[in-house]
């Protein structure tokens, strides 16, 4: 196992890396950017050094700086955790070079698969069902217009390089086609630095379902079963949970195989994720590999107890996997929700700044993965994922169940957060049939309004609370009592509740 | 009779009458009638009070302003908030009377990605000026209403915080 190991990222997955370290006695290096000085995962680690501005190019995306950092604290192995520059075969090489391993595929493996498009296309050779589409990089538009023809519309653009939804647009008619590859080609370039892009044959009502594997060294692949990721807006997964609802055990024991032959196809190695995508009518299609450990890890890890962070570090110092295929056996049921400081009432608008209170959920079978705390900032330069609440429940309706109670516990206060969403998801009847697809929370968020779950005797002892709080205080200020307490004039319009009220007891 | 807003939810609450300890309320048309525990010591700021069969432990968290303050009732937290609908008022009265020049600010901080428009340029209410990149996301900054644009204040890639001035519109 390593002695050290540096880790190149932030926040909650920076501390949930430390966490895993500290347990296996290997010391952590943290690096920071300036406005993330006072970020719990700095406070954690072992070694805190600062890299740069906030701006990510000039600090959590500086190579050379976080390779230098490595060197001097004497770090054997680099961590890229998710985003940033995990995935980048740039960063691999650099540390490769500067005599470290980095805990994730080679450098060799990331480059050789670096092009989606590439790996669709050897994975569909070697037998692994792909979603019909371009086998090249688009060359101009009148390639395009012509496969989008050939494969029939409504298609889809998505950019080679690219992730995360960016660089990606439904066609659904001819004459959008133009345009419509301007702007992908433009925030390809801008977030990958590469424009290339591929089309594809767009499917209705999909559902995203991926498979997590571990891939030791001499081809000795793992799966640690699915998640079903279809609760997404713009392509950006909201909630995941496992097993995924739809999934049947021999449609499980098919789509786990066709992971394993993807993976191998593509010689992986390290902890990866195979997505796939899922027609309404049950028929399974790769998308691509992600080669990283990803946002939604935490809910394998509680159904199959696997601490997939310590396989990562057990496979990339040369320990070798610490498992074999059966003893993970998957129990029970795990759901996440993706907090994020957004505000879901303006348009899911980012929401940064100072929180000002934090509370954790603490009911039974819950797993909170955040660097929140009392008084935390929260930058305006990073992804908006400030928490993952998961909870964890012997079948689907128990998790969703904690789930409710959790949401209901969890206090974010000083920026705005997407806590609310996610309550009406867990009451959502078709949620709760596992009826949902990857365009479903974008048609109930439509006509979305937050609710208050608060009976009408909540609401009287608030009032009695807050009338005399606020008396006492008129009576130190002024000498003398009001009625109610309350100075100013008071509107008694309005007395309509915005959202449904859910009515306790009465 | 008044309105309070509890957790972003307008309510109207009623006090009837009050005789032997027991407060009568009308919340949302609907009688609720609470007794204060008294053989309950506590600190001032902490109060138990039984509703039906249920007990609640109501306590002040945070008082936030003359007007609003954050309550424990049992294991919820919420924020009551005085409705006295003045605040708005103003604000919409000071939009009407504003024909003047009016600058547009930064509603968060991030990163100028895009300035759509330029000097001296005539603009549509909710035509877009400036694209803001923050958390990795592209924010769309809309005219508050039509006019010239005066001033630029920003360019693409400057930093800004919230509440800096963007542009300045005639």
């Amino acid at each position: 196992m390593f002695r050290k190991i540096l880790i190149a990222n932030r926040g909650e997955i920076a501390l949930r890396i430390m966490r895993t370290c500290r347990r296996l006695g290997v010391n952590t290096v943290a690096v920071y950017s300036e406005p993330d000085v006072t970020s719990k995962h700095v406070f954690y680690a072992d070694e805190a050094y600062s890299i740069g501005p906030g701006e990510p190019s000039q600090s959590y995306l500086n190579i050379p700086k976080i390779v230098e950092v490595g060197r001097k604290s004497g770090a054997e192995g680099v961590h890229p955790g998710y985003g940033f520059l995990a995935e980048s075969p740039s960063l691999a090489a650099a540390v490769e070079d500067a005599g470290m391993v980095f805990v994730g595929p080679r450098a060799k493996v990331l480059s050789r698969i670096a092009s989606k498009l590439e790996a669709k296309k050897r994975v569909s050779e070697n037998g692994v069902p792909t979603i019909p589409g371009s086998t090249k990089e688009l060359e101009s538009v009148e390639q395009a217009e012509q496969e989008a023809k050939r494969i029939g519309y409504p298609v889809l653009i998505k950019a080679a390089y690219g992730g995360g939804g960016r660089g990606m647009r439904v066609i659904q008619k001819p004459a959008e086609l133009r345009r419509m590859i301007e702007i992908a080609s433009t925030e390809a370039k801008s977030g990958f630095g590469r424009s290339g892009l591929y089309i594809e044959k767009y499917l209705d009502s999909p559902r995203h379902i991926e498979v997590q594997v571990l891939c030791g060294s001499r081809g000795k692949n793992l799966h640690l079963g699915e998640r079903e990721c279809s609760m997404q807006r713009r392509y950006q997964k909201i909630l995941e949970e496992t097993p995924s609802p739809v999934v049947t055990p021999d449609e499980r024991r098919r789509l786990c195989r066709l992971a394993l032959k993807a993976a191998s196809t593509l010689g992986y190695e390290n902890a990866g994720t195979v997505e796939f995508v899922r027609s309404k009518a049950g028929e399974y299609y790769y998308m691509e590999l992600n080669k990283r450990i990803q946002v939604e890890h935490l809910i394998t890890e509680l159904v199959t107890r696997v601490d997939i962070v310590e396989q990562q570090l057990r496979i990339s110092s040369g320990e070798g996997l610490g498992l074999s295929q059966d003893e993970i056996v998957p129990a029970g049921w795990a759901i996440n929700c993706r907090i994020n400081a957004e505000d879901p009432e303006m348009g899911f608008a980012p929401s940064p700044g100072r929180v000002t209170k934090y509370l954790a959920p603490t009911p039974q079978w819950v797993r909170v993965d955040t660097a929140l705390y009392d008084g935390c900032n929260v930058p305006e330069f990073y992804d908006s994922l400030i928490a993952k609440l998961a909870t964890y429940g012997s079948d689907r309706m128990r998790a969703i169940e904690w789930m409710r109670f959790a949401l209901e516990e969890m206090i974010v206060e000083g920026v705005k957060t997407t806590i609310p969403v996610h309550k009406t998801i867990m009451y959502h009847p078709s949620f709760v049939k596992g009826e949902y697809h990857t365009q479903f929370l974008e048609k109930i968020l439509s006509s979305w309004k937050p609710t208050s779950e608060v009976s009408l005797e909540e609401i009287a002892a608030a009032y009695l609370t807050a009338a005399s709080a606020l008396s006492q205080k008129l009576v130190e200020q002024t000498g003398r009592t009001g009625t109610t307490g309350w100075k100013g004039s008071l509107k008694s319009t309005e007395s309509i509740s915005k959202g449904p009220l859910y009515i306790e007891g009465l | 009779m008044v309105d309070i807003v509890v957790n972003g939810s307008t309510f109207n609450v009623e006090k009837r009458g009050r005789s032997n300890g027991e407060i009568e309320l009308v919340v949302n048309g609907k009688p609720v009638v609470v007794n204060r525990v008294s053989s309950f010591a506590a600190d001032s700021s902490t109060q138990l009070l039984r509703i039906g069969q249920r007990l609640l432990l109501c306590k002040v968290a945070d008082q936030l302003s003359e007007d609003s303050i954050v309550t424990w009732i049992n294991d919820k937290r919420l924020l009551v908030e005085l409705s006295t609908g003045q605040e708005a008022d103003s604000r919409e009265r000071a939009s009407l009377v504003n024909t003047g020049p009016i600058s547009v600010e930064a509603p968060m901080a991030g990163r100028i990605v895009d300035v759509r428009v330029s000097l001296g340029k005539e603009v549509q209410e909710g035509q877009s000026l400036i694209i803001l990149e923050a958390m990795k996301m592209e924010n769309e900054i809309a005219a508050p209403r039509n006019g010239r644009v005066q001033e630029v204040y920003v360019h693409v890639g400057s930093v800004v915080k919230t509440g800096d001035k963007l542009l300045v519109l005639d």
